[in-house]
């Protein structure tokens, strides 16, 4: 709105300014709305892509002690069975079998009788008492 | 006039600068393109980082698959005492205490690496240990310790065939037996992985990384099945107990095949520990390096050689001089028999000297050597692995070929003397391979010692196959001699310690007197007292299943020396206790080949399938 005012004998031209005093407000409340929204996401983001690299690579360390351990319990696993086979020998075994007095034999002959793979199974009696397949 | 100044001396700083720059550029062009190559090398050093990876030493097996040899994982432990993050007087007492070193002993080491000044050493603290005393040892965190992967070769059946299966020397490498004959396919070839490695020394998932794989050793599978293996060494080391000789060996073979299936010494030694080998003669393999005068056990071959030349029948006579003979201006004895006139049987029987020295001047010299070389006297065997049985015969290292002379140098004696075993070194080996073509109608099949082969990684499997290596006399020639060998365990032979019951055993004894020779070198003599006394056979005669030789070098106690006594008994013990492992039918009297193609007759109701089973 245009005002002519006459106190003097020029007049004077103004503008009617309206100051909206909540403006500013309304800027700093966007500007923390965007900070909310935006920021601290972003914060969080980056925080949770911290702490998942973190755990990440605590994993892969804890992955990689795994596989030393599995790698070792697999070594030890077979020096195990190659120590086995030191207590599996016949000579072993047969001394044992004195010496406990199981009273374990060898087989008498024909007490055992070893067939061909696929051959019939012969007749029942002291004769087939055990069959052994041949190799 | 002042701005030409000005203006010169701008343009000299300017020319300045340009040089500089020049300078500067050619330099950078000569460190990033002239010295590429040196200058990245260097800085890849600095961040690269390689480490090496084991293979593992093929297994060692007998034909069933029974572990003979294997490796047991284990670390090497080295110390850079420097960079100790504890006391060293700690570290060594958790060391010394784990390992069971002396504190002393590593004190001493420690301080070695004190003598190089700056610069980083590395000391060996201990070799070959248990992976889990290391992993206590990882426990106590010390840093400048560190451990290394290795394989300790480890034999889980201790003595047995230790003789055969040899050892590894310092580096790994095989240095005996079969270890050192199959080198080639139970050594592992080492990789190495390359990777960019953090300030930490941890590998860099985004950096460089390069792996060359190790590869496995071949896994060998001898053709040794180890409960015949172990009846073989049980019973030679009763022999031994009785008799005490200075040596024992027992060898037995397929002669169908040319497989071996057992190969037995005393004294032998536990490759385990290294204390049972510290004289040679507990790790030396007898079988295969030591030649010995065979004695009479070498008539059985020089009369297949007679008879297959037609020169004599079993029932041609000799004259057998009452036991003494001169022939060369030197006596011929029959070892206190007074023999009068024999067949050629009988003196196989018999084993008459002088009988068989005139069947052999009825041969001549040169049929008698021809005999002998085609029986392979002389020449190496060769055992080693053939794939398929392709190739020439691979030796071992260490194998003897024995002294059999040419006919060009022999004497007036020699064709009285080589056919009854004197004057000829024979190795075992040669010997049984001899007996083996006998009984396999005149046929000598090659020996061979490797099955097959087998790959860990691949399960690629390579094969020996049996190979019929010559013809050293007629079928015919070979059955009638049989036939003669069967006297011998028969009651009036030479052996009937080694007969067994329900068996028919062919076979010959051996007596040989050792040669002495003088203290001066020069000369010598037949000693009395030193003898080799040997049975050599195969069972069931036959149709044999295999061919044993057994051999007491010098026995010394139980009363006797003579082969008969000394090894026939051991001989039965060892044949007997196989046949029944095998199952072996026995029969209730001589086997026709007939009866075999009917499968019958059979001893005690037995099944005739196990005919043929092997």
């Amino acid at each position: 709105m245009t005002v002519m005012t006459t106190n003097r004998t020029r007049p004077v031209l103004y503008r009617r300014v309206r100051v909206d005093p909540m403006a500013e407000r309304r800027r700093l409340s966007l500007m923390s709305y965007v900070a909310l929204v935006v920021l601290v996401p972003v914060f969080l983001v980056v925080l949770a892509y911290v702490k998942l690299s973190s755990d990440q690579v605590k994993l892969k360390r804890h992955l990689s002690e795994l596989r030393h351990q599995f790698g070792l319990k697999g070594m030890e696993r077979q020096n195990t069975e190659l120590e086995v086979e030191m207590y599996r020998k016949g000579s072993r075994i047969f001394g044992q079998i004195q010496r406990l007095g199981l009273g374990l034999q060898m087989p008498q002959r024909g007490q055992v009788t070893r067939v061909r793979n696929g051959a019939p199974v012969p007749a029942s009696g002291a004769a087939a008492e055990a069959i052994v397949a041949e190799r | 006039m002042k701005r030409v100044h000005c203006l010169t001396r701008l343009g000299l700083v300017c020319a300045g600068l340009l040089v500089a720059y020049g300078a500067l550029m050619v330099h950078l062009y000569h460190l990033q393109v002239g010295r590429h190559e040196e200058l990245h090398g260097k800085a890849q050093e600095k961040c690269l980082t390689s480490r090496p990876q084991l293979g593992r030493r093929g297994l060692l097996c007998d034909l069933l698959g029974n572990p003979l040899a294997g490796n047991l994982a284990c670390k090497d432990i080295l110390a850079e005492p420097k960079r100790f993050n504890a006391p060293r007087h700690e570290v060594i007492a958790v060391l010394a205490r784990e390992l069971k070193v002396s504190p002393v002993v590593l004190q001493a080491r420690f301080a070695r690496a004190d003598t190089a000044g700056d610069r980083p050493v590395e000391v060996v603290v201990a070799r070959q240990v248990d992976i889990r005393v290391a992993e206590r040892l990882l426990e106590y965190q010390f840093s400048g310790l560190r451990f290394g992967d290795t394989y300790r070769r480890f034999y889980p059946r201790g003595k047995l065939l230790a003789n055969l299966i040899g050892f590894l020397d310092e580096e790994g490498r095989g240095s005996s037996g079969i270890e050192q004959l199959m080198e080639g396919y139970l050594r592992p070839t080492s990789g190495r992985t390359v990777f960019e490695r953090d300030r930490r020394g941890r590998r860099l998932e985004s950096g460089i990384y390069r792996e060359r794989q190790a590869t496995d050793g071949w896994d060998v599978f001898v053709t040794i099945q180890e409960p015949i293996q172990q009846i073989v060494e049980d019973e030679l080391a009763a022999m031994a107990q009785d008799f005490g000789p200075r040596a024992a060996y027992a060898l037995m073979l397929n002669p169908a095949t040319g497989a071996i299936m057992a190969w037995a010494q005393v004294p032998t030694f536990d490759p385990n520990d290294r204390k049972t080998m510290a004289d040679p003669a507990n790790w030396q393999n007898c079988i295969l390096t030591h030649g010995f005068e065979p004695g009479s056990i070498m008539k059985g071959v020089s009369v297949a050689g007679a008879l297959d030349y037609g020169v004599v029948s079993p029932n041609s006579q000799f004259y057998c001089e009452h036991g003494c003979w001169f022939y060369g201006g030197k006596p011929l004895r029959d070892s206190g028999h007074h023999y009068d006139t024999m067949t050629v049987s009988q003196i196989i029987q018999k084993s008459s000297n002088i009988g068989t020295a005139k069947i052999a001047l009825a041969m001549g010299d040169k049929r008698l050597f021809q005999v002998l070389s085609r029986f392979g006297f002389g020449k190496a065997i060769g055992l080693g692995f053939r794939e398929y049985g392709e190739g020439a015969p691979v030796l071992f290292p260490s194998e003897a070929t024995g002294i059999f002379r040419d006919l060009d140098e022999w004497d007036t004696l020699s064709v009285t003397r080589f056919p009854i075993g004197q004057g000829v070194l024979v190795t075992p080996l040669q010997m049984v391979q001899a007996y083996a073509s006998l009984a396999n109608d005149g046929v000598m099949m090659q020996p061979y010692l490797v099955d097959h082969i087998r790959n860990p990684q691949t399960g690629e499997e390579r094969y020996s196959v049996s190979v019929a290596k010559s013809r050293t006399v007629r079928p015919e020639s070979a059955r009638t001699i049989v036939q003669a060998l069967k006297l011998v365990t028969r009651e009036g032979g030479t052996a009937p310690k080694a007969a067994i019951k329900g068996y028919e055993v062919a076979g010959k004894t051996g007596t040989a007197q050792k040669w002495v020779s003088d203290p001066g070198g020069r000369g010598g003599s037949y000693a009395y007292d030193r003898c080799v006394a040997s049975f050599i056979g195969f069972v069931p005669a036959d149709d044999p299943a295999f061919v044993l030789l057994v051999v007491a070098d010098e026995p010394t106690r139980g009363g006797s020396r003579y082969g008969g006594i000394v090894a026939a008994p051991a001989f039965s013990r060892m044949a007997e206790r196989t046949l029944r492992y095998l199952q072996v039918a026995p029969v209730s009297g001589p086997m026709t080949a007939d009866m075999r193609r009917a499968g019958g007759p059979t001893y005690g109701g037995e099944d005739t399938a196990s005919q043929g089973l092997r």
